[in-house]
């Protein structure tokens, strides 16, 4: 099981990427857990993260996120578009995508 | 054009997120959210009991104790549960555990409620005492803070449980923020809320103006421009707005009109599809575009823009650190907010003084918040026709560039 964390400023809008990617996943059989939260929920939590995907506007946090979060193996930025189109799948892949790097 | 995009991302943006992320104005932000809740159910109670339609408004009449208590036990208690949520807030900020913060915060705020006959006094458990609830929280647990970093704790032996020395390591520090906040209050005989609500009054003033309204929105538009959310000052507009409610509720009962015009309401008819007011533009991808980008976008965008949630577009379309779409980004909100204000304060439609969470879609909007005015609520819709109107160009102009973009890639 992979798990994917999702964050924005207030986990509205990549609750709604999330349910995508979580279709997406569905359709292909695949084995991840997708959750979405605010970035301030991020530090009080008990889950566990293998992958965590800033939004678009969080990106200015990445450098930070990398710093603080060293018990999470794999950080990046959604992309702009891909996030607009709310495009799931493209995104689920290109989370994937980072376990291979 | 480009170095500006590359200074924008480089500078202000750590900027603005060093800001975002300083830890009194996250714990601000975080704590006041949680009074969200309360503001809606709060304003069930007072929509309900001041129905403009006569025949409905005797049906909920014998309601009245109920939607009392309600408004009572929601409302009027927020700078109350703000004193709770900082004192968990601000522990968890500095990795203490949050029942020792919650304790000392709310015994602090507690401190400076006092009569002078030494008993605890309620009219500042609502909105009057989030301000205060805040800063004597956040000094609280800050003492909480110090007192760890600096050993100052009662020791235990080995062998005592941990559960214990948890308890007793609490009670220096403890002791320090009820005692200091004690003895302003009785000692010195100051009146902390007063003085609190003193200091904060200038933001509330302007705030409570045209201008206020205008810079809000502006201030607004430009902070998601570099794609920063505005959630960022929800932390001091959330506040303000309780206390625009807290006033508008006591006139409306008085029988009089709302003083204070700006209130969620307002903000969120102004501001329909999300900051920068951008449902028009939604609605004009959504049905109107030739590009099949823009109306793939629009179909996506189009129905979280109706709950005010604009991400999708603003980074989809893209608006985010688009100098060419900034113009009508900046003007609709403030035309809007313009218009809006200036036929609230001549009466011409409804005061919008209930609080309604700010999701809710235009249309009901404006109807619920001015208490069920429909003249509000026409208005409310109206804005959508403005807001198509000042985007419609810049739409056009966007939406004709990625046609030809996708026509040229279709010939290759």
């Amino acid at each position: 099981m992979i798990y994917i964390t999702l964050v924005c400023n207030l986990g509205m809008s990549t609750s709604m990427l999330m349910s995508r990617m979580r279709g997406s996943a569905k359709e292909r059989a695949l084995d991840v857990n997708i959750a979405a939260m605010a970035d301030s929920n991020l530090p009080s939590t008990d889950r566990i993260t293998d992958i965590l995907l800033l939004g678009p506007q969080l990106s200015f946090v990445y450098d930070e996120f990398v710093d603080k979060y060293k018990n999470i193996p794999y950080i990046a930025v959604i992309d702009q578009l891909d996030y607009g189109m709310m495009n799931g799948a493209k995104v689920l892949d290109d989370a994937l995508a980072l376990l291979d790097k | 054009m480009d170095n500006f995009t590359v200074f924008l991302q480089k500078k202000l943006l750590p900027a603005a997120n060093k800001y975002a992320q300083f830890p009194f104005i996250n714990v601000l932000r975080n704590s006041v959210m949680t009074i969200i809740p309360l503001m809606v159910l709060g304003a069930i109670g007072t929509f309900m009991t001041n129905i403009p339609f006569k025949g409905i408004a005797e049906a909920v009449v014998p309601l009245y104790p109920f939607l009392n208590g309600l408004s009572l036990v929601t409302a009027n208690l927020s700078g109350l549960l703000v004193a709770i949520s900082v004192g968990y807030f601000a522990a968890i900020q500095y990795k203490l555990d949050g029942i020792l913060g919650i304790t000392a915060s709310l015994t602090s705020f507690m401190a400076t409620q006092l009569s002078e006959e030494i008993t605890i006094m309620t009219a500042n458990f609502g909105a009057t005492g989030i301000f205060t609830a805040i800063v004597t929280g956040f000094i609280a647990v800050y003492i909480i803070h110090l007192c760890n970093k600096y050993h100052l704790e009662i020791k235990m032996p080995d062998g005592v449980p941990p559960m214990v020395t948890g308890t007793f390591s609490l009670l220096i520090p403890l002791f320090i923020s009820v005692a200091l906040f004690l003895g302003m209050r009785i000692g010195l005989g100051l009146d902390v809320n007063a003085l609190i609500m003193m200091l904060f009054s200038p933001l509330s003033k302007v705030f409570g103006t045209m201008l206020g309204m205008i810079l809000y929105t502006l201030f607004g538009s430009l902070l998601f421009l570099c794609g920063i959310n505005t959630a960022v000052i929800f932390g001091f507009l959330i506040p303000i707005l309780s206390l625009s409610t807290e006033v508008n509720v006591a006139a409306v009962a008085a029988g009089g009109l709302p003083p204070a015009l700006t209130t969620w309401g307002m903000v969120t008819i102004v501001l329909m599809g999300g900051t920068g007011a951008t449902l028009g533009l939604a609605v004009l991808m959504a049905f109107f575009a030739k590009s099949n980008m823009y109306k793939t976008l629009g179909r996506i965008a189009l129905i979280p823009s109706f709950f005010n949630i604009n991400e999708p577009l603003l980074y989809g379309f893209p608006i985010v650190f688009n100098p060419v779409m900034a113009i009508p980004f900046i003007v609709t909100p403030i035309v809007n907010a313009v218009t809006t204000w200036l036929l609230m304060s001549a009466n011409i439609i409804g005061r919008a003084y209930v609080d309604i969470p700010w999701t809710t879609p235009p249309g009901i909007s404006g109807f619920l918040a001015s208490g069920g005015d429909f003249r509000t609520m026409i208005w409310s819709i109206v804005l959508v026709g403005i807001s198509m109107v000042i985007y419609y160009p810049f739409f056009r102009i966007s939406d004709k560039a990625a046609l030809e973009k996708e026509e040229a890639a279709n010939t290759k």
